[in-house]
């Protein structure tokens, strides 16, 4: 599924407080299959722009295509795209986890056997043995079980595209580390559409194939993400941090190492250092 | 360490609806914190930081041992408002700390608890916004603040109270790098007044900035010592649910080549001991 976004702007106005404008033109395209990353400063207008992705936020000026149709609320892609908001956990309401899974595929018309078969799929590709938690309350799990659970929620409706914000926020490092596989394996391997929200460049440099870059509600530059990972100045222009094979090349330009152009291959990086490191010895 | 200002004696948890053959949340915690420390907790997702640090300001009441804050024991029922004087908690999520209708209100929320005069009210919240940057979003609702600014509020109504302790649980982990930073940096401020800090976090920059840090493994104590020493145990640190840096990764490799440094805890020292 192909998603377009022409010149989308959102401002959200209660009546009670000034308007904030939280996108401001921005167009942008999502092809079937890709690995998207969206990066930019906090209240830069990312999460809302996941939402308008998705249909669930309206734009108040410019265009939503699902497939070149518009999208609207009233008539939302349902199955097809799913969204996992930040702590999808929190959103966690039934009174076991299989319940909780089966939420999505039962309103889609799935039952017995084969919305078993749909759970089970959704929580193994979380890594989540669906014999040792379907029954478990997920309120009794850990946070970073809970995230799967919620994410295996998405998952169970069989969505063509991931909108995932920040995924892997509050999880501890190997958790991280083996969600992000998780997602990096279900689209190399079932070619679901992968849009990811995040600040974490080095997490970027793993996942994103594209980027763009939001601030201040419009996009401040996009491009294949390796260009845009390496770019220290733009980076730190949008408030973000540079991933750290690049911070240390900078670091040994500053330590008189001569020039080092920027990396993201720590396997180079190794090189590189052995080999400065390995001649001066004695 | 008789002067510690946090003191547990083989503190355990066990979490009243936790089935009895769940092991428990917390066990044989003995740990002192002196006054002025900065103390980083780490640990997997699960191994009790979070459990442990409920501890300090009886939000959580031990099921065995003795949990003393200035050498008032939790327990007692009425030790609590004064442990609640000296301990200040920010939590991960600011959403679940904030409850003023205005950032104004919200800060002013526990001076007003503390029954002090309005005029004293009025000048620590307005010592307090300057300081965080919050002084234009008085007016604002909470709910329309971003993460970083959220997260200021409700650090700042912490320190309107003036705590000697401040305890941190991942403050810091839906913030942006810069905000980060800046959150860093108003931590370091506090503690370099004299706040004991206790900070929860897995982000191995953030373990890097405190004096000693403490890991918690399935809820027991694994590791106290430097951040240093920590990272000087690249396998241990995994062992342990803690993502060895980039530095420590990068200076395992050149080991394996057989080219030695100094064990580097930053970038930047693996830099200098590259080049130098």
């Amino acid at each position: 599924m192909r998603i377009e976004l022409d010149n989308v702007s959102v401002v959200f106005d209660t009546g009670v407080s000034p308007p904030v404008t939280a996108l401001d033109g921005i167009s942008l395209a999502v092809a079937p299959g890709e690995r998207l990353g969206i990066a930019g400063p906090v209240a830069s207008g990312k999460s809302t722009l996941l939402a308008v992705m998705a249909g669930l936020v309206e734009p108040t000026g410019g265009r939503v295509l699902h497939d070149g149709k518009p999208a609207t609320r009233r008539h939302p892609p349902a199955a097809r795209i799913g969204l996992a908001l930040q702590s999808p956990e929190k959103c966690l309401f039934e009174k076991t986890v299989f319940d909780d899974v089966a939420f999505a595929p039962r309103r889609l018309g799935l039952e017995g056997e084969r919305l078993a078969e749909r759970v089970r799929q959704a929580l193994e590709s979380m890594g989540l043995d669906p014999e040792a938690f379907g029954s478990r309350s997920p309120f009794s799990l850990s946070t970073g079980e809970q995230r799967r659970v919620a994410l295996a929620g998405v998952i169970a409706a069989a969505p063509r595209v991931l909108l995932l914000d920040e995924p892997t926020a509050y999880l501890d490092p190997p958790s991280r580390r083996d969600l992000l596989q998780r997602l990096l394996a279900m689209n190399e391997e079932q070619g679901i559409t992968m849009v990811m929200v995040g600040h974490d460049m080095d997490e970027m440099t793993a996942f994103a194939r594209r980027l763009v870059l939001v601030d201040e509600g419009r996009v401040a530059a996009a491009g294949e993400a390796a260009g845009l990972l390496t770019d220290v100045g733009l980076l730190r222009r949008h408030r973000l941090r540079e991933p750290g094979t690049v911070s240390l090349c900078r670091l040994l330009e500053a330590a008189g190492a001569g020039p080092v152009p920027p990396t993201l291959d720590e396997e180079r990086l190794v090189e590189m250092l052995a080999e400065r490191a390995g001649g001066k010895a004695p | 360490m008789g002067q510690a200002i946090i003191s547990l004696r083989d503190v355990s948890y066990r979490y009243p609806q936790a089935s009895p053959q769940r092991r428990p949340a917390l066990s044989g915690i003995t740990l002192d914190i002196a006054p002025g420390e900065y103390v980083a907790v780490a640990g997997a997702n699960g191994s009790g930081k979070s459990t442990l640090v409920r501890m300090l300001d009886a939000l959580l009441l031990p099921t065995g041992g003795t949990v003393s804050i200035d050498g008032l024991d939790t327990r007692e029922a009425a030790n609590r408002d004064r442990i609640r004087e000296t301990v200040g908690m920010v939590f991960q999520d600011p959403d679940s700390q904030i409850v003023g209708a205005t950032v104004a209100d919200d800060i002013a929320f526990g001076l007003e608890n503390l029954g002090l005069p309005p005029e004293e009210i009025d000048a620590r919240l307005a010592a307090v916004a300057g300081r965080f940057g919050l002084t234009e979003l008085l007016e604002r609702e909470p709910y329309r603040l971003s993460g970083g600014q959220k997260q200021r509020t409700a650090l700042a109504g912490v320190v309107a109270l003036e705590p000697r302790v401040i305890v941190l649980d991942e403050p810091t982990s839906m913030l942006d790098p810069r905000s980060r930073e800046q959150f860093h940096a108003l931590a370091a401020e506090l503690w370099s007044e004299g706040t004991t800090i206790v900070y929860v976090t897995h982000l191995l920059e953030e373990l890097a900035l405190a004096g000693r840090v403490i890991v918690l493994d399935a809820g027991v104590i694994a590791f106290d010592g430097t951040p240093r020493e920590l990272c000087a145990a690249p396998r241990r640190m995994e062992a342990l649910g803690l993502e060895p840096p980039l530095a420590v990764r990068l200076a395992r490799a050149l080991s394996r080549r057989g080219i030695e440094l100094e064990p580097p805890l930053t970038l930047a020292e693996l830099a200098r001991s590259v080049c130098g």
